[in-house]
């Protein structure tokens, strides 16, 4: 049951940090260009 | 390196407004939406192959200075890539998203003002799911006072028909043309029969479900519907309710399963519409 928690936990931090860097990077990129 | 960094990059962030503050979060949430969409249906290797490649494209786009429109094209393509593999799941979110608990305050009132109809519906269906179950015939009933997305409604047969044993056992008959769907029972009307569901995706499913079990479990997980199945091996009776199943269900446990997901529904919602004097009498109901 924990590691069900853990691998949730893991799996929504993984996914809003890929967000966030992902859209900084976009966001980064269209203005540079 | 530095130079380009301390040149292009650090000006940027420099000139930041609101605007560029709110675009910054739009993206996050559309591409949030995307990851936990990818992660829910076990594609990871997506996700990571999506930030590799967003990661490549952007490096590449700022090394050969293409034009904006072809980085953007080269983004949105692989998400409508993304979209039209995964478009039944999002769909699926979506519908899951829109469906409300509500219901028709009319329809509510035509029950609330007839306990007999509650009663003899009660029965009615508990007769037919006990006889069903004593013969081994296999079937499904969904109960939803949610509105079904017409997908499901328009894959079977539009019926609209009072709820009676016999005819929901003669539409579970063996190598009748609509025994293999399941029945949408929707207030006190039954919708339709012969609907297809969505089938759970979930691997911890015991082995002995199949897949009528399957889509009884899976429409619950995305609707604010219950279902319950008759197993068609061993007449087993279980109840599905917000993607979690109950085995053997007898009679009383059926009948307050109806009351307590169903008819308790409508009478919460005629509460929420009448004065206290009102919601007095419909306790009685129950």
């Amino acid at each position: 049951m924990n590691t069900v928690k853990k691998s949730k936990g893991l799996t929504i931090f993984l996914n809003v940090l890929f967000s966030l860097v992902l859209a900084l990077l976009i966001f980064i990129t269209i203005n540079v260009l | 390196m530095i130079d380009f960094i301390t040149n292009k990059i650090i000006p940027v962030f420099t000139n930041i407004m609101i605007p560029e503050i709110l675009t910054i979060i739009s993206i996050f949430v559309g591409l949030l939406f995307l990851f936990s969409l990818l992660s829910k249906n076990n594609a990871n290797k997506i996700s990571y192959t999506f930030v590799i490649y967003v990661v490549l494209t952007s490096v590449l786009s700022l090394l050969l200075s293409v034009s904006v429109i072809i980085y953007a094209l080269l983004i949105i393509s692989f998400i409508i890539c993304v979209v039209v593999m995964f478009s039944t799941e999002i769909k699926r979110s979506v519908w899951n998203t829109k469906t409300s608990k509500t219901i028709s305050s009319e329809a509510a009132n035509t029950v609330r003002n007839n306990h007999k109809l509650v009663t003899h519906n009660i029965n009615e269906i508990v007769k037919a799911l006990q006889n069903m179950s004593k013969n081994d015939i296999g079937a499904i009933l969904v109960f939803s006072n949610t509105k079904i997305p017409s997908s499901i409604i328009d894959s079977g047969v539009k019926l609209d028909s009072d709820i009676s044993s016999a005819l929901i056992e003669s539409i579970f008959f063996p190598k009748t043309p609509l025994h293999d769907g399941a029945i949408i029972i929707q207030n006190d009307k039954i919708q339709a029969a012969g609907c297809f569901l969505p089938l759970s995706q979930e691997s911890d499913l015991p082995k002995e479900l199949g897949t009528r079990h399957r889509a009884g479990i899976g429409v619950t997980e995305m609707l604010n519907v219950t279902a319950i199945i008759v197993s068609e091996e061993t007449g087993i009776i279980s109840v599905a309710k917000g993607g979690k199943i109950t085995r053997y269900a007898d009679s009383e446990s059926l009948r307050k399963t109806l009351k307590e997901y169903y008819w308790q529904d409508l009478l919460e919602n005629v509460k929420d519409n009448k004065s206290n004097k009102e919601e007095k009498g419909g306790k009685d109901i129950i």
